[in-house]
């Protein structure tokens, strides 16, 4: 491929067909020029080769402007805490539900009327009268 | 790493650090791509920040994913040219391509930062529309976000970004002729 014809502002834009680009890569690895040519252009359009950015002073308004506005409040803290990628009061709460349960088991088995045979018994009433049921 | 998006969320919940990630991402490419159209590092600069404190202030906003790059730049384009329209500069902003250094000649042998800064004197003085294209596919945005951020068909881009690779080539020819 003849150097005056190697495209490399549409190979390095994205702008030619497919053919057309293997054909730009194989003649950049035999032609130094176009290659050198090529990687000027690379720099030229990498982060921060315009060689500009906003003075210190300017990022330093802006982070104080955004840190202002958007200051976090106790509700926004909270709501950090809740969605924490771990988050601790689940657990906390998991814990608090298990001490409420252990301590509700005790009272709960004696007021549980006990089982015969799979039916219910009334046992606060006399063994006589649950009998005389005609 | 968090994405744009992530970021945009986490510094309105007040977390700087996400700031600091998200203006190292766009610092130079936004403050750029507004150079270019303002040609004053002070308006520039004005806003630069106006563009991002509107991002963040921006209530209700559903962003898609992806979209954050796009949407800022969108926003930032059009404080500029506001800009340009309230000091009543647009005209002749648009019309006037500045003054830089003359074309290299063909003749001369190129190298290291000759060939930047002759590559510097060509993206200068393309046209402002193809100086826009420029930086934002420097940026790395597809047609389609170019087209978002320029308000423009996709049509127009694709014919623009052949006039701005045409124009470059034609700029680049006598480096690379053999």
């Amino acid at each position: 491929m003849d150097c005056v014809v190697v495209d490399l502002a549409a190979y390095h834009f994205g702008t030619l067909e497919e053919a057309d680009r293997d054909r730009v890569e194989e003649h950049l690895l035999t032609c130094t020029g176009c290659l050198r040519a090529y990687l000027a252009l690379k720099r030229r359009t990498a982060p921060g080769a315009q060689g500009a950015v906003p003075s210190a002073a300017a990022q330093e308004r802006l982070r104080s402007a955004v840190a202002a506005r958007f200051r976090p409040t106790r509700w926004t803290l909270a709501r950090g805490w809740m969605a924490r990628p771990i988050p601790l009061y689940q657990g906390l709460a998991a814990a608090v539900l298990a001490l409420v349960v252990a301590s509700l088991l005790p009272a709960l088995a004696e007021k549980a009327p006990p089982l015969a045979g799979g039916r219910y018994v009334d046992t606060a009433r006399p063994l006589a009268e649950s009998l005389t049921i005609y | 790493m968090d994405s744009d998006e992530a970021l945009y969320e986490r510094i309105r919940r007040g977390d700087m650090r996400a700031f600091d990630e998200l203006y190292a991402r766009y610092a130079s490419r936004l403050y750029g791509f507004l150079f270019s159209i303002l040609r004053s590092r002070a308006d520039a600069e004005d806003v630069f920040h106006e563009a991002f404190m509107r991002a963040l202030d921006a209530r209700d906003v559903e962003l898609r994913p992806g979209g954050f790059r796009a949407w800022l730049y969108r926003i930032g384009r059009n404080c500029a040219l506001n800009v340009l329209r309230s000091r009543e500069r647009g005209a002749r902003a648009v019309a006037s391509i500045p003054e830089v250094e003359p074309a290299v000649r063909a003749d001369e042998k190129l190298e290291g930062k000759e060939l930047d800064q002759a590559l510097a004197g060509a993206v200068e003085r393309l046209p402002p529309k193809l100086l826009e294209l420029f930086h934002l596919r420097s940026s790395g945005m597809s047609y389609e976000e170019m087209a978002e951020v320029l308000e423009t068909p996709l049509g127009t881009i694709k014919s623009r970004m052949n006039q701005m690779v045409t124009t470059l080539r034609e700029e680049m020819k006598p480096w690379i002729a053999s």
